[in-house]
């Protein structure tokens, strides 16, 4: 059975996070800094196997900005920080996919969407795949099976129904392996 | 070839939470027996892994420390902008107390210029209390004990440093007014950054630039364009210019001059963008990733000494503020 993963334990207790983003929602920035150091790379991964390194980064800095902006809503008593940021990024990440697709739809009027799509970026047959879902099924699949949050985890980050969860996370490992299967 | 198993689809179920107590017992035994589900659970632990695989994920350090400097830079900013907002919402008393005040002003204004023969810009004496001056375009701070002036002139922003150091950060947009700081035996250019120059008896003796680049005029030295992380320094000039100094290494820079045409420099003691894949370089990166990596063990006292020696090798490093804060703060 699949245990959660813990890829990048935090570095410090649960508790500092909280302190931090305390302190970040009183306006001391560098507060944030301490956040960021323990947060970042992995957010950072995160975002580069949902949209591509090349947009990874604003990625990141959007959540963090967003962060600062919306540090007082934290409730330590609820979700690990670890999860509310990669919630934002999560939701980040399907903002973005929609303004692009939106983006990419006017653009193949033009036939420019060969070269500035994210199909552009992929370095490889999993990553192809990995784009070739939506941006939701994309982003459940990798907060699940990446990331090693559980199923109501992600709801909660995401604010939809658990069952939505189940279902987006089922269609996400079944394309992928029609795509397998296609390219082997 | 396997026969698929009529209880394949509890695989998922239980990856994902959904069995639970006798029914997850159940399936646990069934799993230990059934070739095909486990044929099923394998294909997931290894669609996981090939994700955590996935190249563009990988992360290096600088890429990070860079990302983390615009993160902190870009909330600074957006708190900035709200405290200024905030500012405006002040009553309407407040602001017609204001408006009072700003015609009694101009009213001073328009009458000592009637009388003054030549106008004369206002010189400038920080002190340790006084707050950055911040206008549109241009944010300042001036170091304690700082003397300059300011003034503006159609398309052109002008500030003389008379003594001590100046940090400006400029954001301007396309066709933006020039910014310019003249100092003693020289003056310096800036093409959209955040720099400081540092003046003393009447000498230019450091110019640092954060971001972006800035161009350099000092008198007895060629024009120099520095970039990110560069700086200018009067005392390592004058060390490399000693007979005795590596000539190979004085004159191996290039910088470029107004529109960008290189040109070699004698004595570029300045770091500039152009050098930075220097040997010298790589050792300052390699003495900032050896910090790091002692801050993330936890082995803070060794991190701290590693910072010393950092600041020692490299006054002039690009990650020189980091450094004294790690060695202030830890």
């Amino acid at each position: 059975m699949r245990q959660p993963l813990k890829l990048v334990p935090p570095m410090k207790p649960a508790m500092d996070d909280a302190d931090a983003l305390a302190r970040v929602a009183r306006g001391d920035v560098g507060a944030l800094g301490e956040v960021y150091d323990r947060h970042a790379r992995s957010l950072l991964s995160f975002a580069a196997r949902a949209v591509g390194r090349h947009h990874a980064e604003d990625i990141v800095q959007s959540t963090f900005v967003c962060a600062a902006k919306v540090a007082s809503t934290y409730d330590a008593r609820g979700a690990s920080a670890r999860s509310w940021l990669f919630g934002i990024a999560a939701r980040l990440v399907q903002q973005r996919r929609r303004s692009f697709a939106r983006l990419a739809r006017a653009l193949l009027r033009f036939d420019l969407a060969a070269s500035s799509s994210p199909e552009g970026e992929a370095r490889n047959d999993l990553q192809k795949g990995l784009l070739r879902l939506s941006e939701a099924k994309r982003v459940v699949l990798l907060l699940a099976e990446v990331e090693g949050f559980t199923c109501e985890e992600i709801a909660t980050m995401l604010e939809i129904p658990v069952g939505t969860v189940w279902t987006r996370l089922h269609h996400a490992r079944r394309e992928m392996r029609v795509f397998y299967e296609e390219t082997r | 070839m396997t026969i698929p198993c009529s209880r394949s689809w509890e695989v998922e179920a239980a990856r994902d939470g959904r069995l639970t107590g006798v029914a997850s017992e159940s399936f646990g035994a069934h799993l230990s027996v059934c070739h095909s589900c486990k044929q099923v659970v394998d294909g997931l632990d290894s669609l996981a892994r090939d994700l955590r695989t996935v190249d563009s994920a990988n992360v290096d350090e600088l890429s990070l420390r860079r990302l983390r400097s615009r993160v902190l830079e870009a909330v600074d900013a957006e708190q900035t902008g709200r405290v200024r907002i905030r500012a405006g919402r002040r009553g309407l008393r407040s602001r017609y107390a204001a408006l009072a005040l700003a015609a009694a002003g101009m009213g001073l204004v328009v009458f000592f210029s009637s009388r003054a023969p030549q106008q004369v810009a206002p010189t400038f004496v920080a002190s340790q209390s006084a707050p950055p001056i911040v206008e549109t375009r241009v944010e300042v701070s001036a170091a304690e004990g700082a003397r300059f002036t300011r003034t503006i002139d159609g398309d052109e922003e002008r500030f003389a440093l008379l003594e001590g150091t100046l940090r400006l950060r400029v954001v301007r947009a396309a066709g933006g007014r020039r910014v310019l700081v003249t100092v003693p035996d020289g003056e310096i250019e800036d093409v959209g950054t955040v720099f400081d120059v540092a003046v003393r008896d009447g000498h230019t003796e450091r110019v640092a630039v954060d971001e972006g680049r800035v161009l350099v005029r000092i008198a007895g030295t060629a024009p120099m364009t520095i970039g990110a992380g560069g700086s200018w320094d009067r005392v390592m000039v004058a060390e490399l210019q000693t007979p005795n100094a590596d000539a190979g290494a004085a004159t191996s820079a290039a910088v470029s001059v107004g529109g960008g045409a290189a040109a070699p420099v004698r004595a570029p003691s300045h770091q500039s963008s152009a050098a930075s894949a220097s040997p010298l370089a790589d050792r300052e990166d390699a003495a900032y990733l050896d910090v790091l990596r002692l801050l993330q063990a936890g082995r803070e006292d060794e991190a701290r000494a590693a910072a010393n020696t950092y600041l020692r090798e490299f006054p002039a490093g690009f990650r020189r503020k980091e450094m004294t804060r790690i060695v202030r703060d830890h």
